[in-house]
């Protein structure tokens, strides 16, 4: 151990990051590639009656257009693969934005100019686009995931009867896209009845489990590769219809096709945060002590699947209320499916921290002390004690740093000239999953390590954090060990989803650099060549490379030494399955509101996290800026926005889908009790990357209330509802 | 390629308008901020591009009878670094446009030629009672500008005319422009408002962005403001919070707002109304400082 | 048509472009250089910044005819050698680089700013960056490295 872990070292994948040197999943270079175009369904529902393919043929370049009545049978795959049908295998059409027809030509540009002149005709059906028109429709879908979607616990209906303070309030959010600068690229190339995919993937080993299912080929004649991701969000956890066409497609015509969607195609193409709806009810007694919560959730679903992915989680097991009852329900409507969007859990939260804001107002108890009031400091939905939990540390720790207590709690009380002065803050939550995951560990002649994992760099630093917990357990400098990602040729590891890669990635890392060092003092202590020879194994230690005798200094022998004495390389694997839980923050906002032109800005954020161990400062502190950066998105302008009549997406672009730019963020102020978690194998440590940001919504709602007076309860909060 | 599509580069602006009389639907292109993205989505495919980034006289300025003939394809950064004194209502609208790469390549002429009613230069254009120089090979007019603008997307501009400039009056009193968008840069207005006063001939200009199927002068608040300013007590507190409020009533009642995906019509005509009064509070303070 | 550009001091040709491609497909599909990223094709964005005779352009909004005989600059031909420019440091040193998508054109963003104006302030260098979309880092380091390499800029010219 030489101290590595938890300092802030500089990206490992940097370098070929700023040179321009980084392969995205559209860079590669493939000799004799073509270039898929998709065409899109411009109706939401009915049937195709007319394909014209003849006149994108006929232009020169074009090699194929292949649309439902030639491209060979695919099975619909299973989790992750989200859509409950594959395109292109009928007439029918489920969504605006379907693939009806994909394109194939020598170069991207032909390829597109063709896919502009197939002529679809379809007998169209009025469709349904938003949750207001078919409420009387919603249902309790059932499992999915093997999870229900109604939770009770105690009895909800008559503690709420019998709460001596109760707030009822319906909160809403709109349709979200993930936008990750990168599009979704995929490039299929065969080699007979093996296939190789350049993915842009969350998930390599998900993805190969797709792609086997949906043309019946054995996994191991399938290879993802993703080396780098220019981001996903969630939007490239599941595996999409793109993918699959594709490499349907590069078989039918025998070459390698590339397909990139286009920026307006990843509006209908690869998922998006369901639309919602939320009905809350609290009770409480008049000292704050929750009672009861009853919160039922509409979400968005399709006629074709029924995932609800933005779960009432932190309903269910953030605070200690003993009657709670959750149903997520859902409504069917002709929409593409929705998914998994980075901190989905938001969604639901953002009515719960903003219920709760409500109840302390509504109390005359401080918001921060609610939250204290209700601590759950055991899972109150199993039970089961916390192996670790400092969430009222982080309370503490963002409220003094901000200043909270200098807060006047009247609305409308703080003032700078015209302009009003607001805070407000909210409890951040969100579950992580640990997946079981592999590593190798490979100690060259030369002395050096390389680890392989079939896991993948989304851009939160995991070839930085994994080779930093290599190097320190091998002790060895950084830069002596090489870690290797986005290939299902390595041991399959974890998705870069659900907060789950550190999690479940490092206990293998650990174990195997652990048993690598472990193997390599050994040949060095049983080699009369070695000055460590007959030295106990358990007395030598690693250090930058070095193997020193405790006690002894003077007699050392290296890595480098003892493996090129070996003659050949050591190889060991790392196996471990982490469990899954919860990370913990709280967040603190200060908005400053024009009421001249109802202007608003996010002036000031403080944030405490309780993520057990920190493995590397700085790339935590930037998941931290980057969620409280989406949630700024979240609660200020995110929003898709989709034709009633056509249930067409009418903003799909960046110019009219807005995201955030460097002018709209505050500098953000965070805190870490970097403690251990005892049941992490991963050195204890929790994961983390989706938990900032999911307050920062009802953080910024809260304080613009305490600003104005004024209770917005459905996001984006625009200058138009700001008025 | 089947459709194919010729790239025309003339040198100078005679060979330029030669090039358009005989490709009338030849594309002008320039910074490329409109046409480069229609031609990456596809969405139409002309039979030739008309680059006029090699035409001198379209990329330069000069003063000329008091007024400034600026050329259509001058970057809106260098109106920004070189113009601030002498058309500083067009410079503040210009320091909005896109982003910085934008505002590198990008210039009036195309602003004009999309005839957007977003597009950011036209209210100070229109403040300011600028005319539009077209030219072809049948000679060259002038249309002022609140005559330019027929419809969304649609100008004064024959098939084969160029914008070739604008011409722009030299400053005779404070102008103001302001912008209201969803986020802090790099955004299409919501809505957008520009004022010019000229202290001599005690006139006052608007133009409203972004709230009709044109962009639009208030003349009504024109002429209410010109009536009513103490032109003779140019002082900050000589001008009423009355006026001010009538002014920006005036300039929200002109505006023709949808809603869309942009904004509510509702919200539009509300902040016009503030951004007009703000910006003539802004300008009358300047008038009593100089 | 055949266009011929000099790309990071490299004469280049290109044959048979159609005279609708963006400088940013000549960039990437046809002259092997896939720094500069296509992401919105609509200059919205900013990945695929490059400078065109020093000054950053997005690279999908210039005709490639319009390029014809200039010189085009890129994130690969910013550093010399091995080295890296002190911008490119800047970004690695501060953490400014998550996924990296929107860093090349981030980086030639920047590069322009710290050595038009190494003594930008804060409100100035967010404005240099706002054509630059991020949506992994929330800016904050982004702005920490432009500070960075700035300051260094500042100190070689004192």
């Amino acid at each position: 151990m030489t101290g590595l872990v938890g300092r802030g070292v500089a990206r490992v994948d940097g370098r070929a990051k700023v040179t321009g040197a980084a392969r995205y999943a559209a860079d590669h270079e493939i000799p004799g590639m073509l270039h898929g175009h998709l065409v899109l369904s411009t109706v939401a529902r009915g049937e195709i009656t007319e394909l014209d393919t003849s006149a994108a043929l006929a232009l020169p370049g074009v090699v194929a257009v292949l649309t439902h009545r030639d491209l060979p049978p695919l099975r619909v795959p299973s989790f992750p693969y989200l859509k409950g049908f594959v395109p292109m295998q009928d007439t029918r059409v489920h969504h605006s934005g379907q693939p009806v027809a994909h394109v194939v030509a020598e170069t991207p540009e032909q390829a597109r100019e063709a896919a502009n002149l197939v002529r679809v005709r379809y007998r169209a059906e009025r469709p349904t686009a938003h949750l207001a028109h078919a409420l009387d429709e919603a249902f309790l879908p059932p499992l999915f995931r093997d999870e229900p979607n109604e939770f009770v616990r105690g009895d909800a209906g008559a503690a709420l009867e019998a709460a001596a303070v109760r707030v009822e309030q319906d909160y809403s959010s709109p349709m979200m896209h993930h936008n990750p600068i990168e599009p979704h690229s995929s490039t299929a190339v065969w080699d007979g009845n093996s296939l190789t995919l350049y993915e842009s993937a969350q998930g390599i080993v998900f993805t190969r489990r797709v792609v086997s299912i949906a043309f019946d080929l054995p996994e191991a004649n399938i290879r993802i590769i993703s080396p780098y991701l220019g981001g996903g969000f969630g939007a490239k956890g599941p595996t999409w219809s793109h993918t699959l066409l594709n490499a349907a497609v590069a078989r039918e015509v025998g070459r390698p096709v590339r397909v990139t969607l286009t920026r307006a195609q990843m509006y209908t193409m690869n998922g998006h945060r369901a639309e919602y709806r939320r009905n809350l009810r609290l009770g409480a007694t008049r000292e704050g002590r929750l009672t009861a919560i009853v919160d039922t959730s509409t979400a968005q679903l399709t006629r074709t699947d029924h995932g609800v992915y933005n779960t009432s989680e932190s309903t269910l097991r953030l605070y200690d209320c003993p009657n709670v009852h959750v149903r997520q329900l859902g409504v069917r409507l002709d929409l593409p499916s929705s998914s998994y969007m980075r901190s989905p859990e938001t969604t639901a939260h953002f009515g719960l921290e903003t219920a709760l804001d409500e109840l302390a107002h509504e109390l005359g108890v401080d918001p921060v002390e609610l939250r204290i009031r209700n601590h759950a400091s055991a899972d109150p939905h199993s039970g089961e004690p916390y192996s670790s939990k400092h969430l009222l540390d982080c309370y503490r720790i963002a409220a003094r740093a901000f200043g909270w207590a200098r807060r006047d709690p009247r609305p409308g009380s703080m003032r700078d000239g015209n302009v009003r002065v607001g805070w407000g803050m909210a409890t951040e939550t969100h579950t992580f999953s640990a997946i079981q995951s592999n590593v190798e560990l490979t100690v060259d002649v030369d002395g050096r390590a390389t680890l392989r994992a079939a896991t993948q760099e989304i851009g939160t630093g995991t070839y930085t954090v994994i080779t930093q917990v290599a190097a320190d357990e091998l002790g060895m400098p950084l830069e002596h060990v090489t870690t290797l990602l986005g290939d299902t040729a390595y041991p399959d590891a974890a998705l870069s989803a659900a907060s789950a890669t550190v999690a479940s990635v490092i206990g293998p890392v650990s174990q195997a650099a652990q048993d690598a060092r472990k193997a390599v003092i050994a040949l060095a202590v049983a080699d009369p060549r070695s000055p460590l020879h007959g030295v106990p194994a358990e007395d030598v230690v690693a250090e930058r490379g070095y193997l020193f005798a405790r006690g002894d200094r003077g007699r050392r022998d290296s890595y480098r030494g003892a493996l090129a004495r070996h003659g050949r390389p050591v190889i060991v694997t790392g196996s471990r399955l982490n469990s899954s839980g919860h990370s913990y923050g709280a967040v603190f906002v200060e908005v400053r509101f024009d009421p001249r032109l109802a202007t608003l800005r996010v002036s000031r954020v403080v944030t405490a996290y309780d993520p057990g161990r920190v493995l590397n400062h700085r790339t935590a502190h930037g998941q931290v800026i980057g969620g409280v950066t989406w949630g700024i998105g979240f609660a200020l302008m995110e929003h898709t926005m989709v034709d009633p009549h056509t249930a067409r997406v009418v903003n799909p672009n960046l110019s009219t889908y807005l995201v955030p730019v460097s002018a709209d963020t505050p500098s953000v102020e965070s805190f870490f009790v970097d403690r251990p978690d005892k049941g992490s194998t991963a050195l204890g440590a929790r994961g983390f990357g989706e938990t900032p940001g999911t307050g920062v919504p009802a953080a910024i709602g809260n304080a613009i209330f305490h600003a104005t007076g004024r209770r917005l309860r459905d996001v984006p909060f625009t200058r138009d509802k700001l008025l | 390629m089947v459709v194919s599509m010729d790239f025309l580069r003339p040198a100078s602006l005679a060979e330029a308008l030669e090039l358009k009389a005989a490709n009338p639907d030849a594309v002008p292109i320039a910074g490329g901020t409109d046409v480069m993205v229609e031609l990456n989505f596809d969405k139409r495919r002309p039979a030739a591009l008309l680059d006029l980034g090699r035409v001198p006289e379209l990329a330069t300025w000069r003063a000329e009878n008091g007024r400034v003939r600026l050329g259509a394809t001058v970057p809106y950064t260098r109106i920004v670094d070189e113009l601030g004194d002498v058309l500083p209502g067009l410079a503040m609208a210009a320091r909005t446009v896109g982003s910085p790469q934008i505002r590198n390549r990008a210039g009036v002429g195309g602003n004009l030629g999309s005839a957007s009613p977003a597009g950011d230069a036209h209210p100070p254009l229109l403040a300011t009672g600028a005319d539009v120089e077209v030219a072809s090979t049948r000679g060259t007019r002038t249309v002022p500008i609140g005559e330019f603008f027929l419809g969304p997307k649609r100008s004064a501009l024959a098939a084969d005319e160029l914008v070739t400039a604008v011409l722009v009056p030299v400053a005779a009193g404070p102008q103001q422009f302001a912008k209201v968008g969803t986020r802090n840069a790099m955004v299409i207005a919501v809505c957008s408002f520009g004022l010019a006063l000229d202290t001599t001939r005690r006139t006052v200009g608007t133009g409203i962005g972004s709230a009709g199927p044109v962009p639009l002068r208030a003349a009504a608040a024109e002429d209410f403001a010109a009536e009513v300013l103490p032109w003779d007590e140019p002082a900050a507190n000589t001008l009423t919070d009355d006026t001010a409020k009538e002014f920006g009533e005036l300039v929200a009642a002109a505006a023709r707002p949808i809603d869309d995906v942009r904004g509510s019509a509702a919200y539009r005509r509300h902040a016009l109304a503030v951004l007009a009064r703000r910006t003539l509070r802004w300008a009358w303070q300047d008038v009593s400082g100089r | 048509m055949r266009v011929t550009i000099e790309v990071n001091g490299e004469r280049r040709t290109a044959d048979d472009v159609w005279p609708g491609e963006s400088l940013l497909y000549v960039l990437r599909e046809r002259l092997g250089l896939p720094g500069a990223k296509n992401a919105c094709e609509q200059g919205e964005c900013g990945s695929c910044t490059v400078y065109l005779d020093d000054t950053p352009v997005c690279a999908c909004l210039v005709a490639a005819g319009q390029a014809e005989g200039r010189s085009v600059r890129t994130v690969e031909g910013l550093a010399g050698g091995d080295g890296l420019d002190p911008v490119q440091e800047a970004f690695v040193a501060t953490g400014a680089v998550q996924c990296g998508f929107c860093t090349p054109g981030l980086i030639v963003a920047a590069h322009e700013l710290v050595h038009r104006d190494p003594g930008a302030t804060d409100a100035e260098i967010r404005e240099a960056l706002a054509g630059n979309l991020c949506r992994c880092t929330g800016y904050e380091k982004i702005l920490d490295a432009v500070r960075l390499a700035a300051a260094k800029k500042a100190g070689e010219r004192a």
